[in-house]
């Protein structure tokens, strides 16, 4: 899928770890995964909200469009 | 849920009993192949069909209704296999799916060749029959209404619920790719 998830490097950047994140976000560990792994095929705007407000960035900062 | 146990129940109770029948009939069958004599006076009329003057061309619609009842039990088979998901709420399984297609085939199936075996019956002995009832040919009419009742109501039937079965099938399949898609909407 030409849409890549940053998540890994803002967790990074703002030294939080996943598990912090999903606790904050109100989702499972799991989901989280399947986010970061770039399976999921869609984002609510619901959770982009929360996880841009956790981790105190832009929609773009986590969301990239790279051509295939 | 409760619909879906009686549902399965049910689908238990046709199909054991299905089983049971046939594995009765072959013992009979068998019985009155090599031992007639040594059957209960009410099974002795059952030897007609193997003493000779039995018509050959009746033996077509027996075996069509026999072609047709072991083809039911394969899908009964099949239907009962898909029951077991979904009384575990798994409604969007491949088993559901690939079960509820095998048995709507089956199903259309079942409905051609034995319709068609019958008809087939039909112009095979139609003049061993008219012979014995009228003496002549049958006339169109009586031919065609010969052949609806061939196929009968209850074929007709088994051929809708066939091709609803496979209709079923395809939502099966198009809910599984629309849960897939839900659940890996984060």
């Amino acid at each position: 899928m030409p849409i890549v998830v940053n998540l890994d490097i803002m967790l990074v950047k703002r030294g939080m770890k996943s598990k912090e994140l999903a606790e904050i976000i109100g989702i499972t560990t799991a989901n989280l995964s399947i986010l970061k792994s770039g399976k999921a095929k869609a984002m609510r705007f619901s959770t982009l909200e929360a996880i841009c407000k956790a981790l105190d960035c832009q929609p773009s900062d986590i969301l990239e469009y790279v051509e295939d | 849920m409760t619909t879906i146990r009686l549902l399965k129940n049910l689908i238990n109770i046709l199909f054991w009993g299905m089983i049971v029948f046939s594995v009765l009939s072959f013992i009979l069958f068998i019985m009155l192949l090599f031992f007639p004599e040594s059957l209960p006076r009410i099974f002795q009329p059952f030897g007609m069909f193997f003493n000779g003057n039995f018509p050959w061309q009746l033996w077509i619609v027996q075996f069509s209704n026999i072609l047709g009842f072991l083809l039911f039990i394969v899908s009964i088979y099949y239907l009962k296999k898909c029951i077991n998901p979904l009384e575990e709420q798994r409604f969007y399984s491949d088993e559901v799916i690939v079960n509820l297609k095998k048995t709507g085939r089956l199903f259309i199936i079942i409905t051609i060749v034995t319709t068609l075996l019958r008809i087939i019956g039909l112009f095979v002995f139609n003049d061993l029959t008219n012979n014995m009832m009228v003496g002549s040919k049958l006339g169109t009419w009586a031919m065609l209404s010969s052949i609806a009742s061939a196929i009968g109501y209850v074929n007709f039937f088994l051929l809708i619920i066939g091709l609803f079965l496979l209709v079923f099938s395809t939502v099966f399949n198009n809910g599984k790719l629309l849960k897939e898609e839900n659940d890996l909407t984060i």
